[in-house]
């Protein structure tokens, strides 16, 4: 109980900031690769938000994700932690794993997620099918629930790449991922 | 000695009515005892009233902690709880129905799908509105950007705390998660479950219907939680108890054991005693009854007079009494032979110096103020009076004439054999002032915990699973009569420990007192806090519309402060309901404090809890450190063993003094002395600690030694044999076997007293039936001349201070000589300190404050009492004295005596020469010794106690000359 509560921390934790870091790290990721669009719906407000970009990942690795529009922005997970640059400001934010299992959960999930690695995400969700192509997941460990109430994966029609994820919060707000241009 | 005449002649003449009267008296006593003495357990008489051992204990007792039960079950497998489940919770539910069991926790509470809404929630009520002044737009909205850059991550918990304000509350409970070393998982199984989910924990609350818990309660609930685990549980899950009941529990059987074995023992030597002695003399058989008679006397009295009478005292006054059966082996061996009224008035100055002094030795425990210990002393005092009495007047009148007892002893010892008896007794006693500086001491009550290895072991092993010792803090009892007066108390906390909050948890954090929950409402319905958060309602809304987010992002963050400050009620959230169940009781409360070091131990022992307890009187509080808590007992017993100590040789010269003739004094004193001696030769031999009960029992053995000395000297000076020399065997052959068979006991405070008194008594007997006669033998010259070389070299050995002690480290000699060049650069620098100065002599202490200006070489000391008055001042140049000015108020004989060599005192202690010997310790190593050239003139010892890195000084410094007898100790006041 008491680790749902404090995993939290994070949240509200200032990040180290080192100012002028570039990320060129983008150009490394050649595992998984695919255009994304990100549409946030806070349901309370009724009111969507659209981010569009273009994601990295080499699973168990790295995962990079680079933010074009509203904003333009570079984010890359590691086990290690994780690193968000900001092209507005220039900075480089990082907040490390280390002691923050909130940070360390949602790299472990999204690398799986983003992966289709289904065989490990049966260990943190139970999996329920919905039709062909799409599976629901529900999170066993208390982390999970408290941040999502399900987690929906969609794979393309030859079942070998992700083609959209939808995360249902506690709130009922959503933020559906759908990915475009996808490469192996 | 007409008076004892006539009193036995009238005991005599009268002795049916007598006897009559005193069955009488025997069944009043007995029936008083019996009906009307209230009898307990109750381990707090044990510590002092005023002290702090005694006021933490209390505070755990208050706490009901005493009484609380940890379960672990092993289910055997990882992941062994969740296939378990439902047994689990069947044997959870069934505990909950056992018989003297109040409560049971082992549910991990749901925590609310909206826990950090509801943290938010809180926040009018514990915390000040103050809070807001921080409160940023600009990086609210920042941070919104940045998570909405990041893949999947949800938005609702920034949603509900744009400015951060959570962290405070978060923090806290990480600090409690830390503290409290909650290192397994909670979360998963439902359970309190470790790590691997292979063992779950069930939190227990006794309840023994307000009855001390004894064997006879504690046993069969112990029993009943076994069974119920076998009929519910898998076969393969393993219970651990860990309970302070278990201390109870063990501690009870192994007593009760010992004492059963020790009184087969003493009853098989007895008959023995009988049959080879007193040749079936049935009349012997009085001798163990008187005793027990003096004893029944005793506590129909104590019925009387106390409320509250300690069981384990009438346990030890029970031994004590059965050492008296002395004073009827002396009547008996005097009352058997010819002539027997002659024989037995030879006896009674003797008898009665031997027993009086015994009696006024047990007073002496009354003077260390520890309610049981005043119950032990008077108990023992009273009985040996008693028994003095009835074994003369009564016991002659018991025991018809008969055959004598057979002689057992007969010892003249010739020229040469006095010569050698001599000889090895110097040996002896030389061999034993050796081993005085091997001593160890072990003041901790640990000492006395009388639980099995196996259990020790299960408890640390335990302890090292659910919270490894390097990490968790102390948890910090606080007792009250309310819940609002304990969760005051709570929020005092920092400003009690001298800690910041930050450092520390306490349950105020999560439900705050009354007051402070009024206070930080208020604050939140002020004006000045509704006007900030209406204007960083609007610049929020503005800045979001500016960066592309939705202008109400942040709504839901004013809705739930706007909803609080509406409501008057404090609900707390689940997840602190929990916290608060364990930690939060009607009369007691339980914080969580950073692990202490060992300058932390000195700080609280020495001022901050003095200051609590001098302070309070509302509340209980107690740090569960155990290093605080040895400290403690040590702090508080040690002065009250001097004081009796002090008292005891007071006594003695007084007593000593009516024989006039320093031959008598000496011969009373050796038997005595030579087994104090001896038991620090067999102390070293066995390993044995000085603790809390061998101090008690050489105590007790002062009380019984001066017997044979004065016995000794009867012998010597009677010219009726009155048997006593077979006396004294006897009396010395039931002590020793009866108090040696503890030797075999289990326990440490038996085998601890056993230990004193056995080797104490074959020392002391040894000494007056073969060294006194010896000694005379050898015209006393050589024997007063080593009896004074023994009490100058035994003075001045025990004087010595022991240093601080630190585990060897293997270093280079570059290295220690560049930690010691880095210590001595940081400590003997130039500079100015404030320090407070006590001065003891022999039982006189006072304190000054000081103040010590050192340069390269020279020193100043200005002294200043309480109200600013200057006492001394006094310069040092090159360690000789140049100034030296005392107040008139210091009187002249201090000033001469006292402080005659004060200024090259304080020269020795904080200038970097004038040693003849220094030693280092510790890592990195610092000064822990200092001593002068070992002549009588120059002698003096300097120990330095807790060094701190940071500021340069050390906790305490001791002081020591032993040619002014005048020890200071300095502390730093600032």
């Amino acid at each position: 109980m008491l680790f749902a509560v404090t995993c939290f921390t994070a949240y509200s934790q200032p990040a180290d900031e080192q100012a002028g870091i570039n990320p060129a790290i983008l150009k490394k990721a050649t595992a998984i690769e695919a255009d994304f669009t990100q549409v946030r719906h806070f349901s309370e407000l009724d009111y969507d938000m659209t981010v569009k970009g273009h994601m990295s990942l080499k699973p168990g690795k790295e995962l990079v994700w680079r933010t074009d529009s509203p904003m333009k922005t570079v984010c890359t997970m590691t086990p290690k932690g994780l690193t968000l640059w900001d092209a507005e400001t220039k900075k480089t934010n990082t907040v490390s794993a280390k002691g923050n299992l909130w940070l360390a959960t949602i790299f472990g999930i999204q690398d799986k997620l983003l992966a289709g690695d289904l065989k490990a995400l049966e260990k943190q969700f139970i999996i329920e099918w919905k039709g062909k192509t799409t599976i629901l997941l529900f999170p066993k460990e208390e982390i999970l629930a408290g941040m999502f109430k399900s987690i929906q994966i969609t794979f393309n029609d030859g079942m070998d790449a992700v083609s959209g994820i939808v995360f249902t919060e506690k709130s009922g707000d959503t933020i559906g991922i759908s990915f475009t241009n996808v490469r192996n | 000695m007409s008076v004892i005449s006539t009193l036995l002649a009238f005991a005599f003449k009268r002795r049916r009515a007598m006897h009559a009267a005193l069955l009488l008296l025997l069944a009043a006593m007995l029936l008083l005892a019996l009906f009307e003495g209230s009898y307990s357990n109750d381990l707090s008489q044990v510590f002092p009233a005023d002290s702090i051992s005694g006021s933490m204990f209390r505070s755990m007792q208050d706490a009901s902690l005493t009484q609380t039960v940890q379960l672990e079950i092993d289910t055997g497998a990882a992941d062994g709880v969740s296939a378990a489940d439902k047994e689990l919770a069947a044997f959870g539910e069934r505990l909950q129905g056992l018989r003297n069991v109040r409560s049971v926790f082992y549910r991990v509470p749901h925590v609310s799908d909206n826990v950090m809404e509801e943290i938010i929630g809180t926040l009018p009520f514990c915390a000040n509105a103050d809070c807001l002044a921080k409160a940023d737009v600009k990086l609210a909205v920042k941070t919104a950007r940045k998570m909405l850059a990041m893949p999947g991550v949800p938005l609702s918990i920034l949603r509900s705390d744009p400015f951060g304000l959570r962290m405070r509350q978060l923090s806290q409970l990480e600090t409690f998660r830390r503290l409290g070393g909650y290192s397994g998982g909670m979360d998963g199984t439902g359970f309190i479950a470790d790590a691997e989910k292979r063992r779950v924990l069930f939190l227990l609350e006794a309840d023994f219907d307000g009855k001390q818990p004894n064997a006879a309660l504690i046993a069969p609930l112990f029993m009943s939680i076994e069974n119920l685990a076998k009929e519910t549980l898998p076969p393969t899950a393993a219970v651990t108890i860990n309970s302070p009941l278990t201390h109870n529990l063990e501690n009870e059987q192994t007593v009760r054991h010992d004492i059963f074995h020790v009184s087969l023992v003493s009853i098989v030597a007895l008959v023995l005693l009988f049959v080879v002695f007193y040749r079936n003399a049935w009349g012997a058989l009085w001798i163990p009854f008187l005793p027990l008679a003096a004893a029944v006397i005793t506590a129909g009295i104590f019925a009387f007079i106390f409320n509250n009478i300690c069981l384990f005292v009438i346990g030890i006054c029970g031994g004590i009494a059965g050492l008296a059966v002395d004073q009827g082996i002396h009547v008996f061996a005097a009352f058997s032979g010819r002539n027997p009224l002659r024989r037995l008035r030879s006896i009674a100055v003797p008898l009665s110096c031997s027993a009086l002094s015994s009696a006024v030795v047990f007073l002496l425990v009354c003077g260390s103020g520890i309610g049981a210990y005043i119950q032990l002393g008077l108990f023992a005092a009273l009985t040996l009076v008693f028994n003095l009495l009835l074994s003369f007047f009564v016991l002659p009148t018991l025991i018809s004439h008969g055959r004598p007892p057979r002689r057992i002893f007969s010892f003249e010892p010739s020229g040469g054999k006095a010569t050698a008896i001599v000889v090895v007794w110097v040996v002896f006693i030389a061999a034993s002032l050796c081993c005085i500086p091997l001593l160890k001491k072990d003041f901790s009550l640990n000492a006395l915990d009388g639980i099995s290895k196996e259990t020790a072991l299960a408890e640390k092993e335990f302890q090292n699973r659910w919270v490894p010792e390097e990490k968790a803090g102390v948890p910090v009892i606080i007792s009250s009569y309310d819940r609002d007066t304990l969760l005051r108390t709570c929020e005092h906390l920092p400003s009690h420990l001298h800690m910041r909050e930050e450092e520390m948890f306490h349950p105020a954090m999560l439900m705050p007192s009354d007051d402070r929950m009024k206070e930080n409402l208020a604050s939140w319905r002020s004006e000045t806090a509704q006007q900030r958060l209406a204007t960083l309602k609007t610049e929020l809304s503005k800045e979001c519309a500016a960066a592309g987010l939705p202008p109400n992002l942040f709504g839901k963050f004013f809705g739930i402060i706007d909803n609080s400050l509406q409501s008057n009620k404090f609900e707390p959230p689940e997840y602190a309901k929990a916290i608060l169940g364990y930690l939060l009781h009607d009369t007691s409360a339980i914080a969580f404090i950073p692990k202490l070091t060992e300058a932390d131990v000195h700080k609280d022992l020495n001022y901050i809890l003095p200051d609590i307890e001098k302070f309070s009187k509302a509340f209980g509080l107690a740090i569960l450190s155990p290093e605080l808590f040895k400290a403690a007992t040590v702090r508080d017993v040690t002065p009250r063993l001097k004081r009796i100590s002090v008292m005891l040789l007071i006594a003695l010269v007084i007593f000593l003094i009516q024989y006039r003739d320093i031959r008598k004094i000496i011969i009373i004193i050796i038997p005595g002395l030579t087994a104090m001696l001896g038991l620090s030769l067999m102390s070293a031999l066995c390993g044995v600690s000085l603790n809390l009960a061998t101090a008690f029992g050489v105590i007790m053995l002062t009380g019984l030694v001066l017997d044979y000395g004065i016995f000794a000297l009867h012998r010597t000076q009677s010219d009726v044999d009155a048997g006593t020399g077979d006396a004294m065997v006897l009396s010395a052959l039931t002590t020793v076997v009866t108090c040696g068979a503890l030797l075999a006991s289990k326990h440490p405070v038996l085998f601890h007293t056993g230990f004193v008194l056995s080797f104490g008594i074959l020392f002391t007997a040894l000494t007056a039936l073969f060294v006194v006669p010896s000694l005379l033998r050898m015209r006393c010259r050589i024997g007063k001349a080593a009896l004074l070389l023994l009490l100058a070299a035994s003075l001045t050995g025990c004087m010595s201070m022991r240093p601080q002690r630190y585990a060897k480290r293997e270093i280079s000699q570059e290295m220690s000589k560049a930690e010691t060049e880095e210590f001595k650069a940081a400590f003997f620098k130039p500079r100015t300190s404030l320090y407070t100065l006590e001065t003891s002599f022999l039982h006189y202490d006072f304190k000054t404050l000081m103040v010590v200006k050192t340069k390269s070489d020279s020193l100043q000391a200005i002294g200043t009492a309480s109200n600013g008055v200057t006492l001394f001042n006094i310069v040092v140049e090159n360690g000789k004295e140049t100034k030296r000015m005392f107040s008139s108020m210091i009187p002249e004989v201090a000033q001469k005596r006292l402080f005659g060599t004060f200024g090259e005192d304080l020269w020795c202690i904080f200038m970097d020469e004038g040693a003849s010997t220094c030693k280092y310790g510790g890592n990195p190593l610092r000064l822990t010794e200092k001593k002068g050239r070992n002549t009588r003139q120059k002698r003096w010892q300097a120990v330095y106690y807790d060094w701190r890195q940071d500021a340069a000084v050390f906790g305490r410094i001791r002081f020591r000359n032993f040619s002014t007898m005048t020890t200071f100790t300095l502390t730093p006041a600032n």
